[in-house]
This record gives C-alpha cells, structure tokens and sequence, in this order.
C-alpha cells in the first residue's frame, strides 16, 4: 500500500478500511498532476463503495483489496472543514436576518466541499483569489473564524480590520488574495499571481488556485 | 600716502581677486619681504592636511567620474521625451529584477510609440511581454504579479483603451491596499499616451487625467519634459504604490536640454511636487503635460503685454501639489488653469475649489478655467484645433484675470 501525505507533493496514503461483498474498487485512470502531487492508476472503472472513499494509488492497486484516498483522520479533517463552512454560513445568515451584518452577504451554504476539495489540497504557499462569494474560501484557507466574523461585523479585529468587508476577504499570512466583487475579476489577478511563480522560476512549489462560476465566464478576461 | 600700519587692511585687489600683500614700510622690507611677512602658525594637522591636498592634485586619477561630471554641471544635453522614457526604463529594470514592462507591441515592434526600444533585445522576453489584445486580461495578470511582489509596467497603448482594464485598475489596484488594511501592497505602473493626438478622433482623444485623479489610492503623474519624464518614471516604477503615468504622444519627439544631475541613474522627482517652470508676479497660469508648453509660450507673450506670468508645471495631478498652487496665488492674487481635458468636473475645478477653499481672500479675480471643449473630440483638423486649447486662449484667459480688456503698450 502506498503511503502518500495528504497535502503534500505525494500520493494520498492508502489505509483499508473494512468491506463489505458488494464493495468494488474505485478505479481512475492514470494521469499524474504535479502540482497536486496525484498519481491515478492507468484503468477506469466506476464502482462504489458505500460509506468510504477510494482511489488507488499507481503500483499497489489490486483489484481485490480496496484503497482510499484519504485517511480516517483526513477525512474527519476535511469533514470538519465543511461543517465549520456550514454553521459558519448558518450563523451568517441569521446574523444577516438580525441586521447585524449589512450591505451585501452571499452565502456559501451547500458548497462547502467544492472550498473544502480544493483549498485544503493547496500548500501554505500557494495562493486562492475569490470572488465575492468568499467566506468559506477563506475559512478553508486558514484564516481564522473568528478573523473572517469580526469582518463580516465591520470590526477592527477583523482579517481586514474592516475595510474590506464580506466580499473583500484578503490575508497576506494564509496567502488569500481577495475577495472580488465583479464577476470574472479575478480571473486576471489569479494568472498574474501564477504568472510570478513562473518569473521567479519557483516552478512546482506554488500554485494558485482562482475560483469562480457561470457567469464570471461571460466576462471573457482569458478567453 | 603712507605705509598701512597693521590696523588698516589693503582693501586692493589684482583683477583676478586675489588680496595684493601687504605694501612695504621700509626699503629693507621691500628686499627682504621674507623677514616682515606675518605667517600664521599652522598646527600639525593643518600641515598634513595641505600636503594631502598637494598629493591628491597630482593624483587626478582617482578622482570619481561623478565630481568630474558635476564640475562640468553647466552643459547641458538635449534628450527627447522619448528617449528619457526609454532610459528610465532601462536603468530601473536593470536595476531591479523585479521590474518588467508588458503591453500591446513593446517588444518585437520596439512599442507603438518606440518607448521600449532596445528592451527586448536587452532583457529578454521574460520581462518584455508582448501581449495580446486584451487590456483587461494583462492588466488584471499584472496586479496579480504585483500582489506578489514583482513590479510590472502595464503599458496602454493609448489611455483610451485603459477604460477597457479600467476594473483592474481601480478596483484591483487602487482600493486593493485599503481594502486589504494594508496587508496587499500593489506595485505597479501603468503608463502609455493620454489625451489628444493628432486627428485620430474622438476615442482615442480623451484625457484621463480628471478620472483617475478623483481615485483614493492611485497617483497620477502628468511628466512635461524630458526631465519630468525620466524623474516621475522612476519615482513611479519605485513607488510601492500604483500609479498612472499620462504621457502625451505629441510630446514624445520634442527635445528638451537635460542637465547631467538628470542624466544620473540615481535621479528620480518627488511625487506630489509641481515645479514652478516660470516666476511672475500678476497671474499664475497653472498647466500639466502638453498644456505647459502652451501656457510657456502664453506667458511670452504676455510678457510684451505687460503682464508678468507665473507657470506651473503641475507634474503631479494626485497628490496635487496644493501648497505650491496657492503660495502661487496668494503672490499673484489671480489664477488661470489650463488643462486638455473636458471642462466638467477636470483638474481646473479641483485647483479651484482648493484655492477657494485656502485663499479666497487673496483672490482678485474669478478663477479662469481653460479646458477642451466639452464636445467628444471632431476628427476635421479645424474643428480639432477649436476643440483643443490653443495659446490664444490662455492669453485672453489671463487678459481676463487682469481686467484689461485692451492690451497695454508694450514695454522696450
């Protein structure tokens, strides 16, 4: 079984966990993806396994014992991630109803595992822009709740010491490069932060990730 | 006419200025001056330091080429705004490697306008980048480049075009060090032509200058001579900050003389600074970019009129150089701005209301504002030349700010 960190330039560690007969592997192709340090098997074959998650690791993949892709203890990692993202938008919203935060709030809720599946793939290095939609983003980042609430509040404990406010999260120490309010903005500004890593020929050890949805792609910035 | 006693001084000098020793009391004197002269007592240090310089005179060698240029400050070279620009850039990105220049056509084609020539050849395709057509996608990449660190040169083509990045500009750029509580520090230049050329119509006419100055958290720099643009560019290029560098085409090939102070890799302006390019008495006649040239030849002008002009070359529309415009106007107790761009809510209105604001009562006349018209640029070369203001109407302007409706007689 191949042993890999979850957040590193290595594959994910493999650890059984108990099966059932119905089980079936989960089989990808191979495609090895530097940047996210994944290895895939070179068959395909969809299968289920209820209550895990699987992957395969490249040599070690046998078709009879199943392997994951996380570990129990990632996994609850991950899972309280996105739980964290829920109450945390829960508590937003309700805040918002009580008039407590104002202006605009654009709520995360339901979404948690698309933050959670890339964010928490992503070294301390590397950077995520967002768009206005971008609690969660900066909760999975790293930035502490309590940091990203006090914003939302218009407080000076704030990540922004409240300038920026719910659609403008930045913060230089977990390397999250805002929160815009256009659609589309930052789609630019996350080429030229990966644009630099090429300047400076820091190559593998850092990538950006910039997130947006539908319409952001209307604007047309890179296409 | 008697010998001086040591009380009186010999106020006789050679041509030349040396002081003329002492006159000779006595025949035996004047054979033996040696005896008779008074020598001041020198200490040891004093003596060494004599020989040093002695030493020193003969070993011009070592002298360093800086002093030698500045002892020769008083020749001055000529240099065209577009070399100026040229040289700024080059020494700023050979000095920092951090700095490079993107934008439509700077690198194979030498830049639309030949600003970046040679730089590519120089510094490679890594930090030259030809971009494609696409202001707002290479003005967004560059403040993500200069969020990290680096510091790029966002060149427009002409500034009309930066409407297209314009986003990028003010709501990545400028707001971007505020919104973040300074955490984000955005380092970048955006330069290119601003304002009108030469029949090119009216969307590719347009002056920036009032649009990005009304904007928290850009400076803008509105370079006139070849000194303005070799200075305001590396102070821009240094500056932490963003800034929009309007330069104007048809200053590009003019010459200006440049000292060699100038000519320095290590000269760089104020940001914030106007420069009082002519000093008067009766009207301040304030300009930026193309239009002090204008008010220049205006103030001649006037000047055979009886009226004694005093220009300022703004530099610098944010931070707008406040204290030196009204010092200005509190001298000359008149004002007239000049300026290119539309009339309406332009530069002229923001010196207005700061001299009515801090110097009203050294005012004597209403403020005379001379802008373009407020028409979108004609393409007909007549109705161009009306659109744009000329050097007449800054010396009606200021006949105006006067009162003299006719002009006096000139003066021999």
């Amino acid at each position: 079984m191949s042993t890999a960190a979850m957040f590193g330039a290595q594959p994910f560690p493999l650890n059984p966990i108990s099966t059932t007969s119905h089980d079936i592997p989960l089989v990808f192709s191979k495609h090895t993806c530097q940047f996210l340090g994944l290895t895939w098997s070179s068959k395909f074959n969809l299968s289920r396994r209820s209550g895990t998650v699987v992957s395969v690791s490249d040599e070690k993949m046998s078709k009879s014992a199943p392997v994951l892709v996380i570990t129990k203890e990632e996994g609850l990692e991950l899972y309280e991630d996105m739980v964290l993202g829920r109450t945390f938008e829960n508590m937003c919203h309700q805040m918002f109803s009580l008039r407590k935060i104002f202006g605009f709030v654009h709520h995360y809720n339901g979404q948690e595992a698309v933050s959670t599946g890339f964010i928490k793939l992503l070294k301390q290095q590397d950077s995520v822009v967002s768009t206005y939609r971008d609690h969660v983003h900066a909760l999975s980042k790293g930035v502490p709740s309590r940091a990203v609430m006090s914003e939302l509040f218009g407080k000076i404990t704030g990540c922004c010491r409240g300038r920026g406010g719910s659609m403008h999260m930045f913060s230089r120490d977990h390397n999250l490069l805002g929160g815009f309010a256009y659609m589309g903005e930052g789609i630019p500004v996350a080429t030229g932060a990966a644009f630099t890593s090429k300047y400076k020929r820091s190559g593998l050890r850092s990538c950006c990730l910039g997130v947006f949805w539908g319409w952001g792609l209307q604007q047309c910035a890179l296409l | 006419m008697g010998a001086l006693r040591d009380c009186q001084v010999d106020a006789r000098q050679t041509e030349d200025g040396t002081p003329l020793p002492p006159r000779a009391s006595s025949i035996i004197e004047l054979l033996f001056p040696f005896f008779f002269q008074k020598r001041e007592k020198k200490s040891r240090g004093e003596k060494m330091l004599v020989v040093r310089k002695k030493m020193l005179g003969q070993s011009l060698l070592i002298r360093p080429a800086v002093s030698v240029l500045r002892s020769y400050s008083s020749s001055a070279k000529q240099m065209t705004v577009r070399d100026a620009l040229n040289s700024a850039l080059d020494e700023e990105m050979s000095a920092d490697q951090k700095v490079f220049l993107m934008g439509e056509e700077v690198g194979e084609y030498q830049g639309a306008y030949k600003i970046s020539k040679g730089l590519l050849e120089k510094y490679g395709p890594e930090r030259v980048l030809d971009t494609p057509i696409t202001e707002a996608g290479f003005a967004g990449i560059a403040v993500g480049a200069a969020y990290h660190g680096l510091k790029p040169v966002v060149e427009f083509m002409t500034f009309n075009f930066s409407m297209q990045a314009i986003d990028h500009i003010i709501n990545s750029a400028a707001k971007s060090n505020y919104m973040s509580a300074g955490q984000m520090s955005v380092p970048i230049v955006f330069r290119g032509p601003n304002g009108a050329a030469a029949g090119v119509g009216a969307q590719h006419s347009q002056c920036y200058a009032a649009w990005y100055a009304s904007c928290p958290g850009l400076k803008v720099l509105t370079p006139y001579s070849s000194e303005d643009a070799r200075g305001l560019l590396k102070a821009a290029i240094r500056d932490p900050d963003p800034v929009v560098f309007l330069e104007n085409e048809l200053l590009y090939g003019e010459s200006f003389s440049v000292s060699d102070e100038v000519l320095d890799s290590s000269f760089c302006l104020p940001i914030g600074k106007a420069k009082i390019e002519r000093v008067g008495r009766d009207v301040t006649i304030t300009a930026f970019s193309k239009m002090v040239g204008h008010a220049l030849k205006a103030a001649e002008i006037l000047e055979k009129d009886g009226i004694d002009a005093e220009v300022i070359n703004l530099r610098s529309i944010r931070p707008l150089d406040r204290s030196t415009i009204n010092a200005s106007v509190r001298k000359t107790n008149r004002l007239i701005t000049v300026e290119e761009g539309f009339p309406q809510h332009g530069v002229g209105a923001e010196i207005c209301a700061s001299v009515v604001e801090e110097s009203f009562a050294y005012l004597d006349a209403p403020v005379e504002r001379i802008a373009g018209a407020d028409v979108p640029m004609p393409y007909a070369a007549n109705l161009e030349r009306l659109a744009v203001p000329q050097v007449e109407d800054i010396v009606r302007a200021a006949k105006r700010a006067c009162y003299r409706s006719v002009p006096l007689a000139a003066a021999a």
